[in-house]
């Protein structure tokens, strides 16, 4: 099963958007366009329908007045759709899941309006509890349920005292249990997979293993080579955040589970392991369930894969009504430079260009 | 109407002229290409003239202390057959002799005297050391410390803000004191004056422009 398309209307940054998703796809805008923000709306489905419904997945944003956008009229509602496609059946079945809220009723609490589940076109369902009830169309929660989004902060991974969060912490919080929780021999096999891609941008890191100390909690021991002839473990403690950052990008996307959300997988990491990044994600879509990938990025150099496709671009632009959303080769001005040979950074950087000639001002 | 035209530039302070220049012209510009230094301009010339065959472009490089061959290479990467709608130009060493062809407005931003500024700045063989040794004499504290190299750092061939102080007199706006009230910045017009390419270069953009207003 895969998201085939989002529709968000009134959310966050998004007046109205409807995109359509590919296998991978990359998000790119200038600052606070809402890139983030539309990969929240992801995880706020994957909430609605696995981690305490709708309330709590309001309630952990701040309340509604702040996953409701600012260029919104007045107080209209939020609405969420995905289109989710199971290509397992033949034809392939479309399913479609819509969600929307308002405040409303005496006590003004955020209170469903709409929540309609189709397949292929066909409504059959109206309430997510009985979604829930119903096995046929429990796979829809399921996979919503299974969306994981992914953005590591090497210094919560290195202390995870500071976190006190649940399971399954994006951050990387719990990162460590969660590489400790995994059956032995998936675990060894990722580890040999990491180790093996990890040595490219660390020449020095010749092994790597998962240990737990005296009060059981799980570490990471990398052997670096040096002038000693048997080399030196070494700790998640010493590990460089590049370091941390690019094992937690390898290990999410070897993970189990449905759509991945990277966000900035470019962070700490040098240009060269930068470019790889695209075909990495390509390469472990490659395996029978294909896994869909969607990435936020800064990033030039990420885009300068040559083997990315402008349709797998996708340009967030700020408006005053609403950051809009723009697939690379929607527009045609745009397909022509692409086709004349001018590559996907270089146009990118031109159609989304941040007005930095301010930033010149900066410390003045 | 305005038209809006593709401009491709090796860096910020030549994004900043070129911007000057359609302005100057009443060209808009559509989107800023390149940026990635000259080499990486030039590699992608032949994209830029396929381009070019169907919308508006302004391509600006700077020669600076290449060869005399450089010329013949884009030639060839361009081609006879030039599109109609491209206008290449290219400042005879680099734009900093068209700041400098400003004279009056160059030396006020300066701080320095007129007549320390060359007459013929299209002739200054290197024109970045140019206006950082114009610099050196600069009575505002703030102008040295931007174009001018450390001292004892040989290899630093201009100051660590060059490109961005330039801009502030090119650029409205750019400025921090506030105080760059559009007669006291680069004034393309004045500057064509002493500058036969900077006028030739204005005269190929409004040919550009003459071509768009018929063509529609």
């Amino acid at each position: 099963m895969r998201l085939a398309r989002l529709k968000l209307t009134n959310w966050r940054n998004f007046v109205s958007v409807d995109v359509s998703l590919p296998l991978r796809a990359f998000l790119v805008g200038p600052n606070a366009s809402g890139k983030s923000n539309f990969l929240d709306a992801l995880r706020f489905l994957r909430d609605v329908a696995c981690a305490g419904g709708l309330r709590e997945a309001v309630r952990r944003r701040g309340g509604l007045q702040r996953v409701r956008c600012l260029a919104a009229a007045r107080q209209p509602a939020v609405a969420l759709e995905a289109e989710i496609v199971d290509h397992r059946t033949a034809p392939p079945t479309t399913w479609s899941y819509t969600l929307e809220f308002n405040r409303g009723g005496q006590t003004k609490t955020v209170q469903i309006t709409t929540e309609v589940v189709r397949r292929d076109g066909v409504l059959t369902m109206t309430h997510l509890e009985q979604v829930a009830a119903n096995k046929e169309f429990r796979q829809v929660a399921d996979f919503l349920g299974l969306i994981k989004y992914y953005h590591i902060v090497p210094q919560l991974v290195r202390d995870p005292e500071r976190y006190v969060g649940g399971r399954d912490d994006p951050f990387g919080g719990d990162f460590l249990e969660r590489v400790a929780g995994t059956t032995k021999k998936k675990l060894d096999s990722r580890l040999r997979r990491i180790e093996k891609a990890l040595r490219v941008a660390v020449p020095q890191l010749s092994e790597l293993k998962l240990e737990r100390d005296a009060a059981g909690r799980p570490h990471l021991r990398g052997k670096y080579q040096h002038w000693r002839a048997q080399g030196a473990w070494q700790t998640e403690h010493d590990f460089s955040d590049g370091t941390l950052r690019l094992l937690g990008l390898l290990w999410s996307l070897l993970d189990d589970g449905g759509p991945l959300l990277l966000e900035e997988p470019e962070l700490s990491l040098h240009t060269a392991v930068v470019r790889r990044i695209p075909s990495m994600i390509a390469a472990v879509q490659r395996r029978a369930e294909k896994r869909q990938v969607i990435v936020s990025t800064h990033s030039l150099d990420l885009l300068r894969d040559e083997d990315i496709s402008p349709d797998e671009v996708f340009v967030f632009r700020p408006t005053e009504a609403g950051t809009k959303v723009e697939v690379l080769c929607d527009r045609s001005e745009v397909q022509l430079l692409l086709e004349d040979g001018i590559p996907i950074p270089e146009v990118v950087s031109a159609i989304t260009p941040p007005n930095t000639e301010q930033l010149a001002l900066f410390g003045e | 109407m305005v038209a809006y035209v593709r401009m491709s530039v090796q860096g910020n302070l030549d994004k900043a002229v070129g911007q000057r220049l359609l302005a100057t012209v009443g060209l808009e510009c559509w989107g800023v290409f390149g940026l990635n230094g000259k080499e990486g301009l030039i590699e992608r010339l032949p994209a830029y003239c396929r381009s070019a065959r169907r919308d508006p472009w302004f391509i600006l490089i700077d020669f600076d202390r290449d060869a005399p061959c450089a010329p013949t290479r884009i030639e060839q990467l361009v081609g006879t057959e030039r599109p109609d709608l491209l206008a290449l130009r290219i400042a005879v060493r680099a734009v900093e002799s068209w700041l400098m062809a400003d004279k009056d407005r160059f030396a006020t931003f300066l701080g320095i005297k007129r007549s320390a500024i060359p007459d013929l700045p299209d002739e200054v063989q290197a024109p970045t050391e140019a206006v950082v040794n114009l610099a050196r004499e600069s009575k505002h504290r703030r102008i040295r410390e931007a174009l001018v190299p450390e001292p004892g750092r040989r290899k630093a061939r201009r100051g660590p803000l060059y490109s961005q102080c330039l801009t502030s007199f090119v650029l409205p706006g750019t400025l921090a004191s506030g105080s760059d009230s559009p007669r006291d910045l680069w004034d393309p017009e004045v500057a064509a004056g002493a500058s036969p390419s900077l006028r030739s270069c204005l005269e190929a953009l409004r040919g550009l422009r003459t071509r768009l207003e018929r063509g529609r």
